[in-house]
């Protein structure tokens, strides 16, 4: 009897939490200064950023804010040592990078892409005397700050115009909205996200990021990685071994391969791997057909500052 | 004018006091604002601390929340770190708060590093709760499949399940699973993947929960409760502090103000205690003027500009007697002290007199002079012998030396006062009386003026030629017939009559014009002598005798005279005003080469003296008039001129009788063996010239 009425009390307490609280659908952003993402938007498109002139911001940001390879090409197409992250959805990331080691955006601009080796390898100077003589940009920071062109703008236009960078309106989030039903597959596939706990950590608006945890939280995953990037690469804390910002699993369908390693190429491969050592469960094909179902309807509209000319780029 | 740039003085300081008024003024409003806005601060700063306290206790309750729920939105832990990040940023930039309360900014800056480790915990705290959530909604979730486990597993499973429940709900224990129990599930089945599976879960809780019950207490236990805590204590102490400072900043500039003030009233006042000190000054000065510098009474200045303001008064005019011999014995300085003694002594005396405007004046070295309104000579009479007899009473001492003060009294009541006055003092003199009246009997024959005027006279007289010898007989007693004759001086008035030398000679003894007129009475007499070939006696003075002009003059007369010389017989009077005999004797020799002849005059009266007389070898004794005045009735006179004359017989000089006015004393006389007769019973002098 006692043990009925506890399991009863357990139910009540799940039943007592549905998805409306777990998750929130990204909201627009409010009104910003077009000029000045106009800037940015220009800036992340450029080339010159790199110290050859050969890649972009949007060289490894050109898919879903990710690319497709399990790791991105930098400068003299140097090989990164990471899976390129998505840059959509950023505002609500507890942090930036794999490891989290940047709270901002701006920490994160100056901290990796633009001067690391293996990414654009240039430096400030010479990115300094690239826009001053150059006469579109001469105009449009003129236009964004009324100034001529500086580093310290260049950051700050592209972290206003990464900001404006949200895949807004994706099914899962106009039926948190209650605009549109999921459907069965969906919808079972969103139980199980719950009640495999998958929920645990991707929560909130991003259906995760807000959090750090561990890659093999119940079952230990053998690495097989040289270099791990994880948040002990740099706080030296024994605990933060494998611990990685948990990715937003938005538009989780069009940015494979994954993990920070890159290392799977499919979705339903990576449920399953997920499923097994983070949460402890075998899922079986169908339920992660199901899981995936779900994931698939986390896929919002490109970002309209975004869309402009990517088209080709589209997979 | 003095008044007029006190005024402007005053002003200047008025305009001071206003500008300053209104510097304070501005001050003390600037001071509100500065209060007001140091307030402001203050709440803002408690507000950001209640900010940072309800942030704390947010964030104590979201991770309550978290625990509590099976499953859980990160994003609000997140969002939460996120605004706090926001908040410390506005504390960061809040200038304010870092000018007004240093300690507490710096305080609350050091909290970051709390909220660090606040936040690292929570992010392991998530981790370990992230992997419980999941444990326990998989294990719960096999609670659908209960019914394919046996009876012991599914108590065991259930009772697992349970025990990490309330472990996670109940904040404060420490609860687990027994060994025994979790090596229950370690050994159940290790082959098949369901058990296997669970155990997993199980161990993941079993080693998650102490750690994750740490986190949480660690999280709770924070000193970050207690660093508020003591960040409100320091705002506390830093506001009161600098509040008190300011108040007291306040409170100097008030009081400097206030200072500053009574300065400027006290300047006012001194400006005004100045203008009455000059004041002062000035009337002191005036004082100095009208007072006597070692008496510090009136002087004579004073002493003539209030007698013309005083009717119906009289004026005592004191004279020490022989002040001079008084400073001969004790010098100066005691001079001078007696002299201030006698000025306190003569204030006492005067202030007991109770007599309306009676005032006390020193007018020259050794003379004081008292005015009072009273004319009644009896009465003034009276105060001047008390005056007198109270000094007298006096003792005046000196360097224990007593010293006799005297003094005699002038009193006028006629204008001009003071001179009244100083002519009863020199009548005083020669009369040795203590106290004199000023009379107008003798102020014909002793003023001052009058005196000036005659020696004008004199001076024109002599330029006139009306300084002339008026001539009366020497007769033979025998014969009655004049033998000779004395050249007596006369000055001829403007209306052509003679003036008797009383008037006017002893007076140009004094002056310069004595010389002259000897020198005019030897000279006429001289041409007298050669008209009418007779003897001429001539006077001649001790001053005459002195001055060696006169001298010369006489010598070269005789000189030229050399012929009718010995008809010249020069009469000496012998006095106490001779001081050296050397030069009459020289005199003497000169005038007895020229076979003149000499003659003592008035020898008989007081000052004779027999041993100079005899030196001087006379041809002629005149006997002294006052004695043969009334020889015919006083018998004393009468002896005293019988041995004269013996004397003079008895020496070969010859006898002159003056004063012959009557024939009882001619007859006398000549029975008496007298010489030579003179006097008005034979003639007066006569201009004979």
């Amino acid at each position: 009897m006692k043990n009925n009425f506890f399991i009863v009390f357990i139910f009540l307490l799940i039943s007592n939490i549905n998805a409306s609280e777990l998750f929130k659908p990204l909201e627009k952003n409010k009104a910003y200064d077009k000029k000045i993402i106009n800037l940015g938007r220009e800036l992340f498109f450029d080339t010159m950023l790199s110290k050859n002139n050969d890649i972009s911001c949007n060289s490894c940001h050109n898919k879903y804010g990710a690319d497709n390879v399990q790791y991105s090409k930098g400068d003299k197409k140097l090989v990164g040592m990471i899976n390129t992250p998505s840059l959509f959805n950023l505002n609500h990331n507890i942090a930036y990078f794999w490891n989290g080691r940047s709270e901002t955006l701006k920490e994160q601009l100056l901290d990796g892409p633009i001067f690391n080796k293996h990414e654009m390898a240039n430096d400030k100077h010479t990115i300094e005397e690239r826009l001053k003589n150059s006469k579109k940009y001469h105009n449009l920071f003129k236009e964004a700050y009324n100034e001529s062109p500086s580093f310290e703008k260049l950051v700050d236009a592209l972290v206003e115009y990464e900001k404006t960078l949200l895949t807004l309106d994706s099914k899962f989030d106009r039926f948190l909205r209650e605009e549109v039903q999921l459907n069965e597959a969906e919808k079972k596939g969103m139980n199980l996200f719950i009640s495999y706990g998958c929920v645990s950590c991707h929560n909130g608006i991003n259906i995760g990021g807000n959090s750090y945890q561990k890659f093999g939280a119940v079952i230990n995953y053998e690495d097989n990685q040289e270099v791990w990037i994880d948040r002990f690469s740099f706080t030296k804390n024994e605990q933060d071994k494998n611990i990685f910002r948990v990715p937003s699993l938005r538009n989780i369908a069009k940015t494979a391969p994954y993990f920070h390693d890159g290392s799977v190429s499919t979705l339903k491969e990576a449920i399953y791997t997920m499923g097994y050592y983070n949460t402890g469960a075998i899922l079986n094909d169908n339920e992660i057909l199901e899981i995936e179902s779900f994931l698939k309807t986390l896929t919002g509209d490109l970002p309209e500052t975004y869309a402009k000319g990517i088209i080709d780029e589209k997979d | 004018m003095q008044k007029a740039s006190s005024m402007k003085r005053i002003d200047y300081k008025i305009l001071l006091v206003i500008s300053l008024s209104i510097f304070v003024l501005y001050f003390a409003s600037n001071f509100k604002l500065k209060l007001d806005k140091f307030n402001n601060s203050y709440y803002k700063t408690t507000n950001l601390l209640n900010d940072i306290r309800y942030d704390w206790h947010t964030h104590q309750d979201i991770l309550k929340e978290s625990i509590i729920f099976l499953h859980f939105n990160n994003d609000k832990i997140s969002n939460h770190f996120k605004n706090h990040k926001k908040l410390f940023n506005e504390i960061e930039n809040n200038r304010e708060m870092k000018q007004n309360f240093p300690k507490v900014y710096k305080s609350i800056l050091e909290l970051k590093t709390t909220q660090k480790i606040i936040k690292d915990e929570t992010y392991y705290f998530m981790i370990q709760n992230a992997k419980i959530k999941n444990s326990i909604s998989n294990l719960q979730k096999q609670l659908n499949h209960i019914d394919g486990y046996n009876q012991e597993y599914r108590m065991q499973f259930i009772e697992a399940i349970k025990i990490f429940i309330d472990a996670k709900n109940n904040f404060n224990e420490h609860q687990n699973l027994t060994q025994i129990q979790f090596d229950y599930f370690k050994n159940y089945d290790t082959d098949n993947i369901k058990y296997k599976l669970n155990f997993n879960h199980i161990k993941t809780l079993f080693y998650s929960m102490p750690n994750f019950k740490e986190l949480y207490n660690s999280i709770n236990q924070s000193k970050l409760t207690s660093q508020i805590d003591n960040i409100f204590i320091t705002l506390n102490n830093e506001a009161s502090i600098a509040k008190t400072k300011m108040k007291n900043q306040f409170l100097i500039i008030i009081l400097i103000y206030c200072l500053f003030l009574i300065f400027i009233v006290f300047l006012i006042q001194k400006v005004k205690s100045d203008a009455k000190i000059l004041l002062n000054l000035e009337k002191e000065k005036q004082n100095s003027l009208r007072r006597d510098f070692l008496t510090n009474l009136l002087n004579r200045n004073a002493l003539i500009e209030d007698k013309k303001h005083i009717e119906n008064c009289s004026i005592l005019l004191l004279d020490i007697t022989e002040f001079n011999q008084i400073n001969s014995i004790i010098g100066y300085e005691g001079g001078d002290y007696i002299l201030q003694k006698l000025a306190l002594v003569l204030k006492d005396i005067v202030q007991n007199l109770n007599i309306q405007h009676t005032n006390i004046y020193k007018i020259g070295v050794d003379q004081f002079a008292i005015i009072l309104q009273e004319q009644n000579h009896t009465k003034l009479q009276n105060i001047s012998l008390d005056i007198i007899q109270q000094i007298e009473n006096t003792h005046f001492e000196y360097d224990n030396l007593e010293i006799p003060v005297y003094i005699q009294i002038g009193i006028s009541s006629s204008k001009p006062l003071l001179k009244g006055a100083e002519t009863a003092i020199l009548q005083t003199k020669k009369t040795f009386e203590k106290v004199t009246f000023f009379s107008d009997d003798f102020d014909d024959k002793a003023n001052a003026i009058k005196n000036l005027s005659m020696l004008k006279k004199v001076k024109l007289a002599i330029k006139e030629n009306r300084i002339r010898p008026f001539f009366q007989p020497i007769v033979d007693l025998k014969t009655k017939q004049p033998i000779k004759y004395e050249a007596l001086v006369r000055l001829i008035d403007n209306n052509g009559k003679a003036i008797v030398p009383y008037f006017f000679l002893e007076l140009s003894k004094k002056s310069k014009l004595y010389p002259e007129i000897t020198k005019i009475v030897i000279e006429k007499s001289i041409e007298f002598i050669k008209k009418q070939n007779i003897s001429v006696s001539i006077n001649i003075s001790y001053q005459d005798i002195n001055d060696t002009s006169t001298v010369s003059f006489i010598t070269k007369k005789l000189e030229e005279n050399i012929n009718i010389a010995h008809l010249i017989t020069f009469e000496l009077l012998e006095s106490d005003e001779i001081q050296n005999y050397n030069e009459i004797f020289s005199f003497i020799d000169m005038i007895k080469r020229y076979k003149c002849k000499l003659a003592i005059d008035d020898f008989g009266s007081g000052y004779s003296n027999f041993t100079h007389l005899f030196n001087m070898k006379p041809d002629i004794l005149k006997l002294d008039g006052s004695l043969i005045k009334d020889i015919h009735t006083n018998d004393k006179s009468k002896n005293i001129v019988e041995a004269m004359v013996l004397l003079a017989k008895k020496s070969n000089m010859q006898t002159v009788a003056e004063f012959i006015d009557n024939d009882k004393v001619d007859a006398l006389v000549s029975k008496i063996g007298i010489d030579l007769g003179q006097g008005y019973y034979y003639s007066p002098p006569k201009d004979l010239l």
